[in-house]
């Protein structure tokens, strides 16, 4: 059928189509001015820079680590004895499980087993059966709950840097990578990433929120530079995008978020400068998501930290929420609570938080609630509080956000506490996972990190296209030069190829690094190579005495044989360097893949198209060639 | 326009001089890597930290050596990068140190901006050796599959044996001129192999079909027609790949330079040896084989 230049021209104008299709939406993001971006809504925003080519890191600038959480470490520390075989043993598993690039747990396991040390005897609780493979999956368990925790005391702090698109994932069993885009200040990630966490349960103080409201309010009236501030601050940040919850709501996207129609009325705010942007919301007190950054910003103000009584402080909620209005609208928003200072309960008198289905016999059996117990120290504080504050609220606070604020229903004598009033699973198992956090489980560290600076990024794109553009020019050139009419014929095969793969790249989503845009030059000289043996064999042909359209024919025959063997050995290289190679590698291997496949179909096929079509009305006599 | 039409060059013949090329720039290459210890590993693969710093005016390295040294920045090495205005510092892992940038302000006064902050764990440097060498060793062993595969053993060991030049040619000129292996030199050697492949198989694709067309031909012929008939070919490809990447080279910027350097050497190398390498390899073991016969 390809022998029907109809079908072969339809096919082409379908692959151009297609090209066009996917290329468009990058074409749009990338002209586009950054006010049209800022008033794009922000769930088109998102669509639109999910369908088209992403800059990696090292373009636009920003940082990846890598990190890893001790495992070591927290074996040692789980261990209800400590003798030294048992340490020694840990030690030289790590030892041997760097060396040999090996899984520290087999290492352990094969140890233990061969210096006869009987695990169970020093992880107790752990496991029910005796024997050592059952203890090793116990720890292994116990591993995935600590880089969990990590996960997600990490997510919890990257919300600080009000980065546009974070990327938090796990990497491995022991690894998290964290992706920073357009970062400025490094040291301070690094710090943040790095931090021990700090987790405390501290009473919410409800009574105590109508006069410090009072007082912020009259404060604000009072000062007299809060016409413009206020109004600056309108201006900047309505533009700020909240991410956070996109990535949590994603499933909700069919609804329109219409908390900027309600925004709170200037008569309102005349009167009640701060508390006017409180209000009521299902789980307590909050601020509309459009409004977040004003309030954010005022109570960072001087004047309004100093009138807040001393033994408390606001802290926002860990994320924002979602509420329906009707069934096609909802409002987006973020809860804030005043606290007391001095919390009752920190990170280390927390032990053992479990996510579990609730018993039966239990008003609550069923449901997903989450058990903690606590260390005796803990136990005693925890119920002289409980005791003193039932039907009041304790935040659970991870590095100053609260995850939840449940209230106290009675004295908790003993340490062991059940928390209920999850929707699902990972409700509660999030909130096991920052309990967590407060046992420090495994430390982690970054042991990889690659940062960009702007600049450095968006001059490496310069330089990328100039090279590009000198290259391509020159082989453009260099093709008419050589090989004249049907030079011509390969250059737009080429620069079809280009097009063709960018559509690819946009079509897989992939993102652009600078050895990318290296692939994509070297695609440019390699791609015309499958022209050259074309030509270079007609041409023979044409010598031999051949007419023109045999030793066309003949020429498009012999030369696809070696053009796909030499191609696939090319191939292969660039597939496992995609497969075995990380992040910008994989880049330069992905553009040279997608180049050398199209210029099969670009060099040969629609070269070949060309000339049938030339060939259309009377049979070629000439060729220039 | 044609360059090498109808050309008869004796390339059989003339495979002894290239011999002692091809000898001489691998024997030159070996005793480089023999005294320095081996190839000249990046912090990809050693563990350490880069830092790109780019000062308002131009700085004086010795002067910045001295001041990091006294500082407490151990084993530092500092070059210029590119332009006089900026460094790169290399020293030891930093990890877990997040004060990199403070501490580097504390102890220079001049303005700089830092453009790139690199880090290996000398953990994950092991394990980016492993993947690197194993990257090279899977493509090898898979390219040399398809080509038992596709053509017969005598091909496979030519073109291993070219690939083998190849590769220790272009990791000795690395050695001699002091250039650091890093994981982009790994891709670029990667790359090297599929081009080197590439060449040497639509030549060995012509001595293919003509050991059918020309059966009465002894293989030295043979060989010399396929080499003159492809030869046009070759050369146009590798000089369309060469100004890409010399392009890449010039104005790619300084983070890429040393990749696209890689590349370069590689297509000249790979050129050469499709000629002078892989297809004499081949005539050689194809002949022992007959002989034994």
């Amino acid at each position: 059928m390809f022998r029907d230049l109809k079908v072969r021209g339809f096919l082409i104008f379908l692959v151009v189509l297609a090209a066009a299709y996917k290329i468009y939406p990058t074409y749009q993001y990338y002209t586009m001015s950054e006010e049209t971006k800022a008033q794009m809504a922000h769930g088109d925003m998102k669509k639109l820079r999910s369908e088209s080519i992403n800059l990696g890191l090292d373009l636009q600038g920003g940082m990846y680590v890598l990190l890893e959480a001790e495992i070591p470490i927290l074996v040692r520390k789980l261990a209800s004895k400590k003798p030294d075989e048992l340490m020694k043993a840990i030690t030289d598993a790590e030892k041997r499980s760097i060396n040999l690039q090996t899984d520290f747990f087999d290492e352990f396991e094969t140890l233990a087993n061969k210096r006869e040390l009987r695990l169970i005897r020093y992880y107790t609780n752990l496991s029910t059966s005796r024997d050592n493979g059952s203890v090793i999956s116990a720890l292994k368990l116990q591993r995935d709950d600590a880089v969990s925790s990590a996960l997600e005391i990490i997510r919890n702090r990257v919300d600080e840097f009000g980065v546009a698109e974070p990327n938090i994932q796990r990497y491995g069993k022991n690894r998290i990578i964290v992706e920073l885009a357009g970062i400025d200040d490094a040291d301070r990630a690094r710090k943040l990433i790095q931090r021990t966490a700090s987790l405390e349960f501290t009473l919410v103080m409800n009574d105590k929120l109508q006069s410090t409201l009072d007082k912020i309010d009259a404060t604000l009236l009072a000062a007299d530079d809060l016409k413009i501030p206020v109004e600056d601050i309108v201006a900047e940040d309505d533009n700020e995008p909240t991410d956070a919850v996109d990535d949590i709501f994603a499933e909700v996207d069919n609804t329109t978020d219409v908390s900027g129609a309600i925004s709170t009325p200037a008569d309102i705010l005349k009167e009640s400068p701060f508390s006017g942007y409180l209000r009521g919301l299902p789980g307590g007190v909050g601020v509309l998501s459009n409004e977040y950054n004003k309030v954010k910003l005022l109570l960072e103000r001087e004047d309004v930290r100093s009138v807040i009584p001393r033994d408390g402080r606001f802290l926002w909620a860990s994320r924002f929420e979602k509420a329906p209005i009707d069934e096609s609208s909802f409002i987006e928003y973020r809860l804030l609570y005043f606290v007391r200072n001095n919390p009752e309960i920190s990170g280390g008198m927390v032990k053992n938080p479990q996510a579990t289905i609730a018993s039966a016999g239990t008003d609550v059996s069923g449901q997903w609630v989450v058990n903690l117990e606590m260390t005796p120290e803990g136990a005693r504080k925890w119920s002289r509080f409980t005791g003193a504050n039932i039907d009041k609220q304790v935040a659970i606070v991870l590095d100053d956000k609260i995850f939840m604020a449940p209230f106290i229903r009675g004295k908790i004598p003993g340490g062991r506490t059940q928390i209920s009033g999850f929707a699902d699973a990972n409700e509660a198992k999030d909130i096991s996972n920052v309990l967590r956090a407060g046992e420090l489980p495994a430390p982690v560290y970054i042991i990889e990190e690659r940062t960009v600076g702007p600049s450095l990024g968006s001059d490496s794109i310069k330089s990328g296209r100039q090279a590009m553009l000198v290259g391509f020019i020159i082989v453009l050139i260099f093709m008419v030069l050589y090989y004249q009419g049907s030079g011509l014929i390969a250059n737009i095969a080429l620069i079809l190829n280009l097009v063709i793969v960018i559509a690819i790249l946009a079509g897989m989503n992939a993102t652009l690094t600078l050895p990318g845009i290296a692939g994509l030059i070297l695609t440019i000289g390699m791609a015309v190579d499958a022209n050259v043996i074309i030509f270079e064999r007609i041409r023979e042909e044409l010598d031999v005495g051949k007419t023109v359209r045999a030793a066309i024919d003949a020429g498009y025959q012999r030369a696809f044989i070696t053009i796909l063997d030499a191609n696939i050995t090319t191939l292969i290289a660039a597939f496992v360097l995609a497969w075995i190679g990380s992040g910008p590698i994989k880049g330069f291997a992905i553009t040279l893949s997608a180049g050398i496949i199209c210029s099969m179909f670009t060099a040969v096929f629609v070269t070949r198209t060309v000339y049938m079509i030339m060939a259309v009305n009377k049979p070629l006599e000439k060729l220039s060639i | 326009m044609r360059l090498f039409n109808k050309t008869n060059i004796d390339f059989v013949g003339k495979s002894t001089i290239a011999k002692f090329l091809s000898m001489a720039l691998i024997i030159a290459g070996l005793i480089s890597l023999a005294i320095k210890g081996g190839p000249e590993l990046s912090i990809d693969f050693t563990g350490g930290t880069i830092v790109q710093l780019q000062f308002e005016k131009s700085v004086d390295v010795s002067d910045l050596r001295n001041l990091l040294g006294q500082n407490g920045f151990k084993s530092s090495e500092i070059i210029t990068f590119g332009s006089p205005n900026e460094v790169l510092i290399k020293t030891q892992f930093s990890g877990a140190n997040s004060e990199l940038e403070s501490n580097l302000r504390n102890v220079i006064k001049s303005k700089f901006q830092v453009r790139r902050v690199e880090s290996v764990g000398p953990k994950i440097g092991k394990e980016l050796q492993s993947d690197a060498l194993s990257a090279m060793l899977l493509s090898l062993l898979l390219i040399l599959i398809y080509i038992s595969f596709r053509f017969d053993r005598f091909y496979a060991y030519g073109s291993v044996v070219a690939l083998i030049h190849d590769v220790l040619i272009t990791m000795g000129i690395f050695s001699l001129l002091n250039i650091e292996i890093d994981l982009t030199i790994v891709a670029a050697f990667l790359t090297i192999v599929g081009y080197s492949l590439n060449d040497t198989i639509v030549v060995f694709d012509r001595i293919r079909e003509n050991v059918v067309k020309h059966a009465r031909e002894s293989l030295d012929m043979i060989v010399n027609i396929s080499l003159n008939s492809t030869l046009g070919r070759t050369i146009v490809t590798s000089l369309t790949t060469f100004v890409v990447i010399f392009s890449l080279f010039l104005f790619g910027g300084e983070v890429i330079k040393n990749f696209a350097f890689a590349l370069i050497v590689g297509v000249i190398v790979g050129t050469y040896s499709s000629i002078y390498v892989a297809s004499p390899v081949m005539m050689y073991f194809e002949k022992k084989a007959l002989a034994k016969q």
